[in-house]
């Protein structure tokens, strides 16, 4: 059975389509890049598979099961935004995390704030947030989790920052995981992956395997700007 | 997994109810030595300074109840709570005990400053509060159709459950119409105002059913030698005390069932966090 499998899925805002009737699966234990440029509906898609849509038609799931406490119990999510609540402190949200999820290493959390030279004691509210940041992809890397769903890790962070994210999501992630990694910026992660799903104007534009798609030396980059170039002139 | 909201539900909101109680804390100790002291000038202004004190736990108590349905569940930490392995019902049904919990320390709080302040207003023209309140109590007696002491405890348990039930409710109208407020169909507006409106629907909804309910000769009378259900027109005007109706609490233990069911039900397939 497939880890990721979304059928017939389609989601508007009103008049505009952004996932129209769209269908792929994904075997576990590998790496997938989900490509496409602003707006192509990334984490639209991302936010159906972890629950936080629920307006949509067709079918997404993971594990075989539609966004549950099963499947959250499985998928360790770092979304775009920061969301932790302001008067947390550090210490606080790896206490809330270990209490939620069965899968969280509590130690490995101390550890890696240590590490981060994150403030234990300081609280959400006075941190940057760069700091928050961290702190989040910190608390979703400590998981043992089955799926790693991480919408847009590397936007909006300069080349230093985005090294040491990928660094710290390769190191941490348990052998036999999978992870769903969103991206625009193709350039700084492209060997990581072992799958691509590229959309775009609400449809699958490629979904392929990396090996099959890089050959004669062509690397996702230009595979990208090949495919959406043609993509955004056709619509 | 409900232990565990209820434990961070707890810790989330004492952070805002924390700051009133501790002054409210801070004014008690300095009423005291007023008191001792017998600063007769500051009676007045530690007086009205916890009568505000009162007063804003009531409304801070509120604030963090909306709080905790709006901002924790439909704003950006929406992202942490919606992903969490829980069903909707399970989060609501988290957020509903801890706001019970703070609406009765609360209610508790505001009448025990009540009490309070009329002893201390007492004690400052008496040395001998304990004579005074007894012989007030031994008035209250002597009226006709009082009920004894042990009528007394059970009219006070009464008073409580009616007062728990009326709580519950109307944290079940706020949830309710917050997640009204959240749903696809209301999003492009502002939700705290989308609230207001069908929290007024339903309140208005609930007074009319109150009164309607009000005529329907069916309640619990308070008689000297105990508690008793009055129904019936006839039973209605056998009582001194005019019985106090009760379909209408009813109506309100029924209306929250409702409105849980229907908020999870929202929760868990109508929320598109933004």
């Amino acid at each position: 059975m497939a880890l990721i499998e979304v059928e017939h899925l389609s989601k508007s805002y009103g008049s505009h389509v952004v996932l129209d009737d769209i269908s792929f699966a994904f075997e576990g234990g590998q790496i997938i890049g989900l490509l496409g440029p602003n707006g192509s509906g990334k984490t639209s898609l991302i936010k159906i598979l972890v629950g936080l849509i629920k307006d949509y038609s067709g079918g997404a799931y993971i594990d075989g099961h539609s966004a549950d406490p099963h499947t959250k119990a499985m998928v360790a999510y770092l979304p775009e935004k920061t969301y932790l609540p302001d008067w947390m402190r550090c210490v606080d949200a790896i206490e809330f995390f270990a209490d939620f999820y069965a899968d969280f290493d509590k130690d490995k959390a101390y550890r890696m704030l240590e590490r981060f030279e994150l403030p234990p004691k300081q609280t959400i509210k006075s941190m940057s947030k760069g700091m928050q940041e961290k702190l989040q992809l910190l608390l979703v890397m400590c998981r043992n989790a089955k799926l790693y769903i991480l919408d847009e890790p590397l936007g909006g962070v300069d080349p230093a920052a985005r090294a040491f994210i990928l660094d710290t999501i390769m190191r941490n992630h348990p052998e036999g995981s999978t992870i769903l990694l969103s991206t625009h910026l193709i350039h700084d992660v492209q060997e990581i992956f072992d799958s691509v799903l590229m959309i775009g104007r609400g449809k699958v534009l490629v979904k392929a395997r990396v090996d099959e798609l890089c050959v004669d030396g062509r690397t996702i980059e230009d595979v990208f700007k090949e495919v959406y170039h043609y993509a955004w002139q056709v619509n | 997994m409900l232990g565990k909201l209820i434990k961070n539900e707890f810790k989330s909101t004492a952070h805002s109810m924390f700051g009133v109680f501790m002054a409210a804390g801070i004014l008690f100790a300095v009423m005291m030595v007023v008191l001792l002291f017998k600063i007769k000038i500051l009676m007045t202004l530690t007086t009205v300074a916890m009568v505000a004190i009162a007063v804003a736990v009531l409304i801070i108590t509120l604030f963090s109840i909306v709080s905790s349905f709006n901002k924790s569940l439909y704003g950006a930490q929406g992202y942490l709570s919606f992903t969490l392995p829980v069903t909707g019902k399970q989060l609501l049904a988290g957020k509903t005990i801890v706001s019970m919990i703070w609406v009765t320390i609360s209610f508790v709080f505001t009448i025990v400053i009540s009490a309070f302040l009329v002893v201390y207003w007492v004690a400052r023209t008496s040395d001998n509060v304990k004579q005074i309140i007894q012989s007030v109590y031994d008035l209250l007696q002597s009226m006709q159709g009082f009920p004894n002491p042990k009528t007394m405890i059970k009219t006070l348990i009464l008073i409580v459950v009616i007062m728990l039930i009326r709580a519950l409710c109307m944290i079940f109208r706020v949830s309710f119409s917050l997640a009204v407020a959240n749903t696809k169909r209301f999003q492009k507006f502002n939700p705290i105002f989308v609230g207001i409106v069908v929290y007024a629907i339903l309140f208005v909804f609930l007074m009319i059913a109150q009164v309607a309910a009000m005529e329907i000769p069916f309640g619990i009378a308070i008689t000297t030698n105990g508690i008793k259900m009055a129904i019936g027109a006839a039973a209605f005007a056998d009582y001194n005390n005019p019985p106090i109706p009760i379909l209408g609490y009813c109506f309100e233990i029924v209306m929250s069932a409702v409105l849980y069911v229907a908020t999870g039900n929202i929760m868990t397939n109508h929320i598109n966090i933004k």
